[in-house]
């Protein structure tokens, strides 16, 4: 799951808006900051983005964000509350640097999206959610989308 | 927001710019996200999703009908985000009906049509657009991408000249000619085939075609299978805007199906055209209310074709299926006249071509090389014992439809559809036996050096 969610698979993130509404969005990142086994991950997300969400700086708020390979569609979604809010990191920058490599590597070779195209839409402020997981789910297009696949992070 | 909202400038989004992603939320707060096989354009304020696979989705929107979904832009790569409110879930009508074909050709990219079914589509009130992120960037430069050439489509003077082309052919194989080579001249579309139905109205054959590797003259495609299957089956245009994505996000729910045990893996249907071909547009050619054939264009550009083309290719769609139809008509009345000609002597000298025949299906083989198959190999096959017997090389469509050994019905036989076919398929195979039309409902057949006629028994 590690691997899977810090390849180049395309991220969305889902939250709640102050009025309670969904909100979708973006992530540009995300990274098992304790190793595979661990239940916490570090998703980056644009900070204007973020202030959309209804998460607190200090923890709380439902996340749930969905990682799906580009290639073939194969897709996990991970569920869990906000830990926390932070500044990224020097890591936190390096996997969303390689993340972006993958990702729009991936896309230009299945689509032929000129990676320019897909630069613009990286946000210039970036933030940290740090998000700890209680569910995964398979989300792959099909009959078994929604599945459950572990209690936790494996 | 709502009174800012222009939907149609998305217009590219709805053509199949997958995976679109929707989010929604539990009574108790919990969001959810999935990918949408397809999003519909319904009006200027309203879009409609496909409800598949959808159950946690579903159950989210029964506690809460309100959802966020992303949209892409396939040809700038811009991304647009919806906020929408729950309205209604249809079950027919032309929303579904417009959104079951999407999604059945979708399915039929990978041989799914029978399982991947649309059980409802939703439609939504969009509440607010926004493009993501707003493109704005620190040194008040715009991230917008350049807005791709917008394609006007073919004005009516072509279309007229098109239409004045195809009413001044006198025979079946000028028509399907002069149609796609004027398609490519006057109307720009540079890769497109004409497709006829058969006898029996259960699969099509390719009649002609222009702009691809191989003309592929003879090559069928079951009603009902792929764009152009769909739109023959349900006489409604199929444009397909996104073929790559479609096609991945079809393998993927395939894989799925057969990882359930649901469906065995089988092959995919093999759709000939253009390689990588990333639009395809097919629409039904009918007259009087028939399906006649199906007119189709395909482009390596994502979402290359608008409602425009959809009208454009519709009205040539239906001048060519009246055409023939006439064509058609006036053949038979002229062949009902013709007295049978006289025989002429074989040649018996020159190269030896060795003919292989096979009674299952008609299939015929030139020097070993596949030709033709079904009711065209089964044409062929009887002119050359004919030919080979007594030395005729003058024939008329009249004995050739009276033959019993090719079990023709009474009614809509197709005999010169398929005789142009195989005209044109010894033509593109250059093989050295030729047929040349000598006059109305009459032809020739040319044998070049001598033959040695094999048939395999079913």
């Amino acid at each position: 799951m590690c691997a899977f969610f810090s390849s180049g698979c395309s991220l969305i993130v889902g939250g709640l808006t102050p009025e309670g509404e969904p909100f979708a969005t973006r992530a540009w990142g995300l990274r098992f900051p304790d190793g595979a086994g661990s239940d916490r991950v570090r998703i980056v997300l644009g900070a204007a983005e973020l202030d959309r969400l209804a998460v607190a700086a200090g923890g709380g708020g439902e996340l749930a964000a969905t990682g799906a390979n580009v290639l073939s569609l194969h897709s996990v979604q991970l569920k869990g509350e906000v830990d926390s809010i932070e500044a990224v990191t020097e890591e936190d920058l390096e996997q969303h640097r390689r993340f972006c490599d993958l990702f729009f590597a991936d896309v230009e070779r299945i689509d032929g999206t000129e990676r320019w195209l897909m630069d613009r839409l990286v946000p210039e402020d970036l933030v940290v959610v740090v998000l700890r997981v209680r569910r995964l789910f398979d989300q792959t297009p099909g009959p078994r989308a929604g599945r459950p696949l572990a209690a936790g992070p494996a | 927001m709502s009174g800012e909202i222009d939907l149609r400038r998305l217009e590219r989004c709805f053509a199949g710019a997958i995976p679109a992603v929707i989010c929604t939320r539990s009574a108790a707060g919990e969001p959810n996200i999935t990918y949408l096989s397809k999003v519909e354009l319904v009006d200027d304020q309203r879009v409609a999703l496909s409800n598949q696979f959808l159950s946690k989705t579903a159950t989210n929107l029964a506690e809460h009908p309100r959802a966020s979904v992303i949209l892409l832009d396939p040809a700038t790569h811009d991304e647009y985000r919806l906020t929408l409110a729950y309205e209604r879930t249809e079950r027919r009508g032309r929303v579904f009906e417009q959104l079951r074909r999407d999604v059945d050709a979708i399915a039929a990219l990978s041989g799914m049509q029978d399982v991947f079914r649309l059980r409802a589509a939703d439609i939504y009130r969009v509440v607010e657009l926004e493009v993501v992120p707003p493109n704005q960037r620190r040194d008040g430069t715009s991230g917008a991408a350049p807005a791709p050439a917008v394609d006007a489509g073919p004005g009516v003077t072509r279309l007229a000249a098109l239409g004045a082309r195809i009413s001044r052919c006198a025979d079946l194989d000028t028509l399907v000619r002069v149609t796609v080579d004027g398609l490519a001249e006057l109307l720009g579309y540079q890769h497109t085939s004409l497709l006829l139905l058969d006898e029996r109205g259960e699969r099509l054959f390719t009649i002609a075609s222009h702009g691809f590797e191989a003309e592929g003259v003879g090559s069928e495609i079951p009603l009902g299978e792929g764009a152009v299957g769909i739109a023959a089956a349900q006489g409604s245009p199929v444009r397909v805007g996104n073929q790559l994505q479609m096609t991945k996000y079809s393998r993927s729910v395939r894989r799925s199906y057969e990882e359930t045990g649901e469906v065995r893996p089988g092959r995919e249907v093999a759709v000939p055209g253009l390689s990588n071909a990333d639009s395809r547009l097919a629409v039904p050619a009918l007259a009087m209310g028939q399906l006649v054939g199906v007119l189709v264009t395909e482009s390596r550009r994502p979402a290359a074709f608008t409602d425009i083309d959809e009208a454009a290719l519709t009205m040539v769609a239906s001048i060519v299926a009246v055409a023939v139809e006439a064509v058609r008509a006036e053949e038979r009345v002229a062949a009902a006249t013709s007295p049978a000609p006289a025989a002429a002597g074989v040649n018996r000298g020159g190269r030896l071509t060795r003919v292989r025949f096979f009674e299952v299906d008609g299939s015929t083989f030139l020097d070993g090389d596949y030709l033709i198959k079904g009711v065209a190999g089964r044409i062929l096959w009887s002119l050359l014992q004919q030919h080979e017997a007594d030395g005729r090389i003058e024939f008329t469509n009249r004995e050739v439809r009276l033959d019993p050994s090719l079990a023709l019905p009474d009614f809509r036989d197709n005999l010169e559809s398929r005789l142009i076919m195989l005209k044109r398929r010894l033509e593109e195979r250059e093989a050295p036996v030729r047929i040349t039309k000598t006059g109305r409902g009459r032809f020739r057949l040319e044998v070049d050096g001598r033959l040695a006629l094999e048939s395999v028994g079913a």
